[in-house]
């Protein structure tokens, strides 16, 4: 029985599907399997699998139910502990599984457990994604507000935390759901995460260091999926959604913001930014750094300068630098004249 | 015969109350041991117990509460002190979260004044071990059980569900708010709802209700039996639940339950009872319709796969565990400290 059991669903995505698989194949960890849920392609997607003669690849073909689906398919024939997550276009960092792994071992009471990300644009760079992650235990807000975890793309999550957000919805005869199926436009993943975060004790934790690499388009909710989501924070806890949703989707149109002005879509960047001061201004005022780093930024794409001759070697770009780094120097003067032995 | 008290609060809820008639009126359960009731009122411990054989606590555990704990362990060092967690589970921890590392420290602090902690559930144990409160070697899980021969010789319900009802003490815990709205949203006629129990969420819950001539209230039944006659299906939105005893009831009843899957609940699933997925007006108005539906009536629940064998055998295992067959003429067959964790 293998430790870990990491789902790719795929639906006509020949294209992307072997860069996946390949990464998934060179994991350090030793001991895992790799489920493809073959989601109705007619792309030659399953050729493409088998042309991988792997023995840890399981082939798995069901009719089209979607992502969420997939998914959900892959969940009910995992034969691991810990369950990961990976669609295609999404590349694993070789050892991401092996560092998941680490983490819910150590710690019993984590349930779900992802990773910094960078975010692969159509021009190949790799941006590093502005939502925060590290240690700290993720609760509904911070789901909410910040959206660490992201889709599905590279989470880890323990078994028996899966099954506390298992449903079985009325009309379904083969098996039960973990994402929400009927989600628009995504695969139900923040909605899953959501219902782990409000409906059970299961601890989320991310690690800080960047162990994957994404489409950049999935890192930010489609406005259908934030809408679901919202919708659905409003019927578990009405207390928090009324307090929290008209914050997060201002915070979630900032990060739409940066991520344009990183992509270069400058105007579509000013627009984003735009509607999201108009959402929720006080929520931006008490964190308005990044939006006016954004603003500067746009400034400057808007109107770029002439290039200015740059300063001599060895001294500071501003007068206002080297004052301070002299003031520096006078506090400590052993350190200024310390000789190398 | 060995003799074990039964230390209660004064207006202990009725599921544990039948719990303990149980204990008490069960031939098998009567033949392992006596089983004394001690009703304790106000936060004072109980005077000096005259030489139990084992001290069990169904007390719910709390700040105020801790030094009674404390004073019943220092006053009987060497009789075994078992505490039954009737109380907190994960759906608790879930429902309350503002007070998260308070809490677990106090269950931490509790348990450790005790030689047993017994859980009523597998998901309650689970909870328990995971978050590190008790002791691996401490923690033993026994199902509870209430005197169920006479419910099923209750006539099975013929037709389509007419009459619902709901079971518990009135208060948060319960969800009747939710079950109360939803069935409000049902515009079907001839269809009723009656709410048997007591609490300090009477009134809320009658204002709730005051303009629906369907929904009723019955006030408090110490046996179930005419509750479960007069229905023909039982909801349980329970917001938590450690064990679920009137599913289990109910479905002794030959009724089935239609539940929120939370805590012990989930493994009261399977036997013909319905699981609502998401604990919302909506999902359980949804839920509610389908149950109502005149052409589609439920299925008939199993009458009872799991009994009082369970229990019987985890208060044989409980028992065991303290039985010192090395001991002295004297105290062969009586209860010690030979086992601790």
């Amino acid at each position: 029985m293998p430790r870990s059991s990491l789902i790719v669903p795929a639906r006509d995505a020949v294209t992307r599907l072997g860069r996946s698989l390949r990464a998934l194949l060179a994991q350090t960890d030793p001991d895992f399997e790799i489920l493809v849920v073959d989601d109705g392609s007619c792309d030659g997607s399953q050729a493409s699998v088998r042309a991988l003669r792997s023995p840890r690849i399981r082939l798995i073909q069901q009719r089209p139910r979607g992502m969420a689906g997939a998914l959900n398919t892959g969940i009910a024939h995992a034969r691991g502990t810990f369950i990961g997550f990976c669609p295609p276009g999404a590349v694993w960092h070789p050892g991401k599984l092996e560092a998941h792994v680490r983490q819910l071992s150590s710690d019993p009471a984590l349930g779900l457990s992802y990773s910094a990300r960078l975010l692969m644009t159509g021009g190949g760079a790799d941006l590093p994604d502005p939502a925060p992650t590290g240690p700290r235990r993720l609760n509904a807000v911070r789901l909410l507000r910040d959206d660490p975890v992201g889709d599905a793309a590279g989470v880890v999550m323990r078994r028996a935390a899966l099954e506390a957000i298992a449903f079985r919805p009325a009309g379904e005869i083969l098996r039960d759901w973990w994402f929400d199926e009927t989600c628009p436009e995504g695969d139900g993943a923040r909605d899953a995460w959501l219902r782990l975060a409000l409906t059970s004790d299961w601890d989320l934790r991310g690690l800080p260091r960047p162990l994957l690499r994404s489409p950049l388009e999935r890192a930010v909710p489609t406005e259908a999926e934030w809408q679901a989501l919202c919708a659905r924070a409003g019927r578990l806890a009405p207390a928090l959604a009324s307090r929290h949703a008209d914050p997060a989707a201002a915070l979630r149109l900032r990060r739409i913001a940066r991520l344009r002005l990183l992509d270069g879509d400058i105007p579509g960047a000013g627009a984003a930014l735009r509607r999201a001061w108009q959402s929720a201004p006080l929520t931006l005022v008490g964190d308005a750094l990044p939006s006016l780093e954004m603003l500067r930024a746009l400034a400057r794409a808007r109107h770029p300068r002439p290039e200015t001759p740059k300063a001599p070697a060895g001294l500071p770009a501003h007068p206002t630098l080297f004052l301070a780094r002299s003031a520096l120097q006078k506090d400590r003067p052993h350190a200024a004249h310390r000789s190398p032995r | 015969m060995l003799r074990i008290v039964h230390l209660v609060e004064e207006d202990t809820p009725d599921g544990i109350a039948r719990y303990l008639d149980f204990l008490r009126q069960d031939p098998p359960m009567a033949a392992l041991a006596r089983h004394e009731i001690l009703p304790l009122s106000g936060l004072l411990p109980p005077g000096p117990l005259e030489a139990p054989d084992m001290i069990i606590s169904h007390l719910p555990v709390t700040w105020a509460g801790l030094p009674r704990l404390m004073s019943l362990r220092s006053r009987h060092p060497r009789v075994p002190m078992v505490h039954v967690e009737h109380c907190y589970s994960e759906g608790y921890m879930v429902a309350n979260p503002g007070a998260r590392l308070r809490l677990q420290t106090l269950l931490r602090s509790a348990y450790a004044l005790f030689d047993r902690v017994v859980a009523v559930s597998a998901a309650q144990s689970d909870w328990l071990s995971r978050r590190g409160l008790v002791h691996p070697g401490c923690l033993m899980m026994i199902p509870p059980c209430t005197p169920l021969e006479a419910l099923p010789l209750i006539r099975p319900p013929a037709g389509p569900v007419r009459r619902l009802a709901a079971l518990g003490t009135l208060d948060r815990q319960k969800g009747f708010d939710i079950l109360i709205r939803a069935f409000r949203m049902l515009p079907n006629q001839g269809i009723s709802l009656r709410i048997y129990g007591k609490g300090h969420q009477a009134q809320p819950l009658a204002q709730l209700a005051a303009s629906d001539p369907r929904i009723r209230f019955m006030g408090h039944l110490r046996d179930p039996f005419e509750a479960y006659s007069d229905c023909d299906a039982v909801a349980i939105p329970s917001r938590w639940d450690p064990y679920g005893l009137v599913a289990m009831e109910a479905n002794a009843a030959g009724r089935p339950a239609l539940l929120n899957p939370v805590d012990g609940l989930r493994a009261q699933l399977g036997r013909g009872n319905i699981a609502v997925p998401e604990l919302s007006e909506e999902a359980w108005s949804d839920a509610l319709r389908r149950l109502f539906d005149p052409e589609h009536p439920p299925a008939l629940p199993d009458r009872l796969a799991a009994g009082p064998e369970e229990t019987r055998a985890g208060w044989n295992r409980l028992i065991r565990c303290f039985l010192d067959p090395q001991g002295s003429e004297g105290s062969r067959g009586r209860l010690s400290l030979v086992s601790t964790c």
